[in-house]
């Protein structure tokens, strides 16, 4: 079972980002870890011919995933800082909501390299996966070096 | 503030760009919210000024996230710009770096250009920076599959 106390500092991290709101995100716990949902709608889409989201939309959603991930197994009071991100597209996504799982690839003192993948209809066909990399910066080295 | 057209493009192209401006303008939720202005197009080269609204901040900055998405589009736009057409196309990957943050209402000038066309595939490469300072904001690497078609299931390359 999740951890009631990070499941809280997530929703809350979610309730105090314009941008997540914006996204529509929102997460559920589960037996396998936390699972990330963004809930559709219009302004998402990017390819109105075939109603596609578009494909930074997504990229977009994979990376406040990976972040609150970031946050759920970090120290609270650590900030979270997203450096960079290479996504692939597998698939277009329909316009509907899109589901995101995370995997750690390695979560160390200064930096978190994540693997999200994306999912809408089959959860062994993803829509997209990316690699993302994540800025930690725990209480102890922001009271050391608050410029860095 | 007028638009400076650079050498190598068509009449025929301008004059379809501006019609799928003005229909995204009008017509495309996201396209209108993030309000891209374009302010140079030549060949296989675009630049936008965009100034974001809070609707895109993570606190007092914007989130990194949107300029992932504007690079996306503009990436796209460099290589209808290459092409001298504007031919259905998907994003295979996109790489993004984020440098500074920047405060929402700030002016982002936002660049792209078109590497490179081999085959059916265009690599392009773009930068947001800040225009009164001209610190960078991020950066992004896209590959693009040109001649894609419309179609309706879900396979996309």
């Amino acid at each position: 079972m999740f951890d009631d106390q990070v499941l809280l500092r997530v929703e809350e991290r979610i309730k105090a980002s314009n941008m997540m709101q914006w996204l529509g995100l929102s997460v559920e716990p589960s037996d396998q870890g936390l699972i990330y949902h963004m809930g559709f709608c219009e302004e998402h889409i990017g390819n109105p011919v075939i109603r596609a989201i578009h494909g930074g939309v997504i990229s977009c959603f994979l990376e406040n995933a990976a972040l609150l991930e970031a946050l759920a197994q970090a120290p609270q009071g650590t900030e979270v800082n997203i450096i960079s991100t290479h996504i692939s597209y597998l698939a277009s996504a329909k316009a509907k909501d899109i589901e995101a799982r995370i995997a750690t690839a390695k979560f160390g003192r200064r930096m978190g390299f994540f693997e999200a993948s994306a999912f809408q209809d089959h959860q062994k066909k993803p829509i997209a996966r990316a690699a993302i990399g994540i800025r930690l910066k725990r209480p102890e080295e922001q009271s050391l070096s608050p410029q860095t | 503030m007028t638009i400076e057209i650079g050498n190598g493009l068509s009449k025929d192209f301008l004059d379809t760009l501006e019609a799928s401006r003005a229909f995204l303008e009008k017509e495309h939720h996201l396209i209108r919210k993030i309000g891209l202005k374009t302010r140079r197009l030549a060949k296989g080269e675009v630049v936008f000024e965009v100034s974001l609204s809070e609707d895109f901040a993570d606190g007092d900055t914007l989130h990194g996230g949107i300029f992932t998405i504007i690079l996306d589009t503009i990436l796209a736009y460099s290589v209808y710009a290459e092409l001298n057409a504007m031919t259905p196309m998907a994003t295979i990957n996109l790489k993004t770096d984020h440098f500074a943050e920047a405060a929402p209402g700030t002016n982002i000038l936002c660049t792209a250009k078109c590497d490179g066309v081999k085959n059916d595939i265009a690599f392009c490469t773009g930068r947001a920076i800040i225009a009164a300072s001209g610190e960078l904001v991020a950066s992004a690497a896209g590959t693009f599959m040109i001649n894609t078609r419309p179609i309706t299931s879900a396979t996309r390359l």
